[in-house]
Formats: structure tokens, sequence, C-alpha cells
């Protein structure tokens, strides 16, 4: 029988919106929030909402400021959604090869 | 979810992580333009020494240096407003980019201000040619450490001809001719792969 237990993984970052917006910002942060939109394929109201989750859990924080006049939302990942972005690669990996 | 789910994600994340960590460097622009400002000075500064340019009783050379403070500010100031809208400015290889060419800058405006300095107390007007290899050495380990941060592995190739230049600038720093080298040498380390960079930036954020 298999040992893939799926309940084991971080629910936080484990939509696929949320999974693709933590791998983004692993790698690119702070990232604008319409750089954002464009690498994972969003609509404004469906990122917003999964930020807003992801900001909840304190794994991003969100910087709203003008930019030339422009208003402009930076999303950055913090150290806890760094450390919470490690420990899910580390569980998925796990599951993986337990599999 | 199955296993193949979990993988297909795994696969999802990994392909967003590798397209910030390869971003486009955002750098071509300040590159291309210090490399251009450079050639433009030390080529006037060369036709001014060997009187192909008139010195004006050693005017000239104060009013070129103060034209290149006033390009560089003004230059420095326009691209620092067109990067703010770029994508990618977060990116691991950006910031290095951000930080390491901070660093060089620092350096080398100390080696600016502490032959000056040398000139003035000294009245020594070869003191300022000291700067050339010192800054053709710092963009040598510029360019070769945002190549190593940035994954840009092709830039080594250009911090090796930096370092070269410096050696070629030390050694013949007090030659007349030595300011049309450095100026070569400013177009084909700064500017040549400021171009390329500058062609694969990404258009602005909307």
């Amino acid at each position: 029988m298999s040992r893939f237990d799926h309940t084991e993984i971080d629910d936080v970052i484990h939509g696929r919106l949320r999974l693709g917006i933590m791998a983004y910002l692993s790698t690119v942060s702070p990232a604008a929030f319409n750089e954002l939109k464009a690498k994972v394929n969003a609509t404004d109201g469906n990122l917003s909402t999964h930020l807003q989750k992801l900001e909840e859990a304190g794994y991003v924080k969100l910087d709203k400021k003008f930019v030339d006049k422009k208003p402009r939302t930076n999303v950055h990942l913090t150290a806890k959604g760094r450390k919470a972005w490690i420990d899910y690669l580390a569980k998925l990996q796990t599951l993986i090869s337990s599999a | 979810m199955t296993r193949e789910e979990l993988i297909n994600d795994v696969a999802y994340a990994r392909a967003l992580a590798e397209e910030g960590r390869r971003a486009p460097l955002l750098g071509g622009g300040y590159l291309m333009f210090w490399g251009a400002l450079n050639a433009v000075s030390f080529t006037a500064h060369w036709a001014i020494l060997t009187g192909l340019a008139p010195s004006a009783g050693g005017l000239a050379f104060g009013l070129l240096w103060m034209s290149y403070g006033l390009a560089a500010a003004i230059g420095m100031a326009v691209l620092r407003t067109r990067g703010r809208h770029k994508p990618g400015l977060g990116s691991i290889g950006s910031r290095a980019e951000q930080a390491v060419w901070a660093g060089a800058a620092i350096a080398i405006g100390a080696g600016v201000l502490g032959s000056l300095a040398r000139m003035f107390a000294d009245h020594d007007a070869t003191a300022p040619n000291a700067i050339f290899g010192a800054a053709f050495a710092l963009y040598g380990a510029a360019l070769f450490g945002v190549a190593r941060l940035s994954g840009y592995t092709w830039l080594s190739g250009f911090a090796s001809l930096s370092v070269g230049f410096a050696a070629l600038l030390c050694l013949f720093a007090n030659q007349p001719w030595a300011y049309l080298v450095a100026a070569a040498g400013s177009l084909l380390v700064l500017a040549a792969p400021g171009i390329v960079l500058l062609r694969r930036e990404p258009p602005a954020l909307p």
C-alpha cells in the first residue's frame, strides 16, 4: 500500500495558484502585482484572493506605494514564507519518494 | 490527490521558479550609457592632450570633466526612472547586479577622489591616470561577480577582457594614447555587453 498522504502538505501553499506565486517569489522578491499576474496567468481578483490567504498566513507581505505617480503593489516573500516554502518542498520530496 | 498530480504541480512550480531565476538582467542600459560616455570623454581628453583640440590653457579639461559629471547625473536619473517599471527587478540576478555594481561604483569613486586630491596637492597632472587600471580591474570584478551570481556566464568573457585592459592600462598609464585604449576598452567591456543585455530586456510593466 502506498504511504502517500497529501494531508501532510501545507494547504496554504498547495493551491495551484498559490504554489505558482510562492515558486516565483522564491526567486523574484519583491515582484510587482502585474508581473506576478502575468507569470501565474491569473485575473486581478483571483490573484488578490490568493495573495490575501498567503498574507494572512504571514508568508507574503504586500507593499503599496506610488511609483512615478502610478499606484504599484509589490509582493514580498517574508522570512516565514521562505521557511514554509522550503519545508513544503522537503515534505513533497519525502512524500513522492516514499509513495 | 494522486502522486501524478503532485508531480505535475512540482513541475509547474519548478518552471515558475526557473523563470524567476533566469529573469533578464536589467543593467544593460547602465552599461551602455557608461561605456559610451567614458569612450567619448576619454577620446576628447586625448584630443585635448595631444593638441588636436584646443586646450584653452587647461580650461578645456575642466569643462570636459564638468560636462561628464553633469551628463552622468542626468543619465543616471533617467536610467533609474526607466528601470523602476521593469519586471524582474527583484530577481536574484538583478539584485546581485545592483549590489555588485553599486560596490564597484563606490570603489571607483574613492579612486577618483583620491587621485584628484593628489593632483591638486602635488600639482601632478598625471595623478588621475591611475584611475584607469583600477577602474577596469573593478569592472572586471563586477562583471565576473554578476556572471557567476546571475548565471549569465557569457559575461565572464567580458570580465576577462576588462582585466586584460586593466593590466595594459596600469603598464602604460601615463602615455597619452592610453586614453584611446581606455575609450576602446569602455566600448568593448561596458557598452557591448550593455547592448546585448538591453536587447533582451522585457517591456515595462503596464
